[in-house]
């Protein structure tokens, strides 16, 4: 599916995307240097720059603090107002191409009747309006405004967090997959290009992001399953798979729902099988100036659970659902790109053996 | 009418809404100035084409002539934000 905009709309997108790297690269860099500079000043001790409460009080009323963060807010609202704006004007379009009826290997299985759960129900995840389930062209929208959300750091193909990914994987003959929480699933392609034997599985529990995860997998030749599904409540037979991984999906839902999620994917793995989850950075392993910023999204980008899941105790999840548990860090293309306000960092990928 | 700099007309008006004005104009003006500087090159040339305005394109990021353009125009539009003054 093409999803180019028109030249007047791409152009309306593109002043938004150049704000962003506008804002990380200029005021951000700007703010670090005043933070290091009150740190040279005052000396303040670690426990201190860890507090964010005490960080909030310091840096809250500051000018170029509240110019990054009032910036950085109202350029993720027009980024999907133009997305939308510009995908709109195809809409019936796109919405025909999704209802298509495809002969091509690999499946789509949805469920009407599948209860959003509430915490996912009203929630705008990074602010996309309507969420990921209530609009029908949710993962177009998605996949152009993700591109422009990450300044195209994730490359043309948006498939840098698959290749992260594949390259902490255990080196064992996976023959079965699964991917929770696919959306558009194309994050997935270097995995399904690492494993091209196995049968590669995908669920989401929005029904606009599967259609689309089913449209661009035939149409990239990739042969995958998709079924709507909640992952905290699957499906399948116990031990169905050797393999089950989620990106980026955990800090998304409350910590009750990552034990289940945990524990219905033990559930789902054979003995052998593996579960590794791919997230961004811990707080602790980030300088705090970065931790400070990132946890800004909790309140401010529709990121209700991130704080939660960066303090909760995931190997403990792990071990609790009868994994042997370990973290590694995966090279990030993206985590090392200049101007991006985080510095350098690597993908943590908490790895799972169940026994 | 004279200017009365000491009343500040918008003192309990959201800096918030005042800035989603700005960046919706910004928004407005830099569609426009790209779709006018896509005309002038059209009549350069002496050409009609005016299909080429609706045309679907790639991101700016994979165009180095727009993407140089984009960022010289926020960078003069949002300067002040660089290193804003405290308000009052």
């Amino acid at each position: 599916m093409d999803l180019r905009l028109s030249r007047e709309r791409q152009a309306r997108l593109d002043l938004v995307e150049g704000l962003k790297v506008y804002i990380a690269g200029q005021i951000m860099p700007s703010l670090r240097q005043e933070f290091e500079n009150w740190c040279d000043a005052e000396n303040p001790n670690e426990s201190k720059l860890r507090d964010s409460k005490f960080m909030q009080e310091k840096f809250g009323p500051d000018p170029l603090y509240q110019t990054s963060r009032g910036l950085q807010r109202l350029s993720q609202e027009a980024m999907w107002r133009e997305v939308i704006f510009g995908l709109d004007e195809r809409k019936t379009e796109i919405e025909k191409q999704l209802d298509s009826d495809y002969q091509d290997p690999g499946s789509l299985t949805l469920n009407s009747n599948l209860p959003m759960p509430d915490y996912y129900e009203n929630n705008e995840f990074h602010l996309q309006p309507g969420n990921f389930h209530k609009n029908t062209i949710a993962g177009p929208i998605y996949e152009v405004g993700v591109a422009t959300y990450t300044m195209h750091r994730y490359g043309k193909a948006g498939d840098e967090m698959g290749r992260a990914l594949v390259s902490v994987l255990p080196d064992q003959p996976f023959k079965r997959v699964l991917y929770m929480g696919c959306g558009p699933a194309y994050k997935s392609y270097p995995i399904m290009n690492a494993l091209p034997d196995a049968e590669h599985w995908g669920i989401d529990l929005a029904a606009p992001m599967l259609k689309y995860a089913r449209h661009r997998a035939v149409e990239n030749g990739k042969p995958m399953h998709f079924s709507q599904m909640n992952a905290e409540d699957m499906d399948f037979p116990d031990g169905h798979f050797d393999l089950v991984f989620c990106m980026l999906l955990l800090h998304e839902v409350p910590t009750k729902a990552v034990t289940n999620i945990v524990n219905e994917a033990a559930r789902v793995l054979a003995p052998g099988g593996v579960l590794a989850n791919l997230e961004l950075p811990s707080y602790d392993s980030l300088d705090p100036l970065s931790a400070f910023l990132m946890d800004w999204d909790t309140e401010h980008n529709g990121e209700p659970y991130w704080r939660d899941y960066h303090e909760m105790d995931l190997i403990q999840a792990y071990q609790d659902a009868g994994l042997k548990a370990k973290m590694t860090e995966a090279h990030s293309e993206w985590g090392g790109a200049k101007g991006n306000y985080m510095g350098k960092f690597r993908y943590h990928v908490t790895i799972g053996h169940k026994p | 009418m004279s200017v009365s700099p000491e009343i500040d007309y918008f003192e309990a008006v959201s800096k918030s809404d005042m800035m989603r004005v700005v960046l919706a104009l910004a928004t407005e003006i830099y569609a426009m100035r790209d779709r006018q500087k896509l005309l002038e090159d059209i009549l350069a040339k002496n050409g009609a084409d005016l299909s080429r305005l609706d045309e679907p394109v790639e991101a700016a990021t994979y165009d180095e002539y727009r993407l140089a353009e984009r960022d010289e125009f926020v960078a003069r539009v949002f300067a002040a934000m660089a290193s804003p003054t405290p308000s009052g």
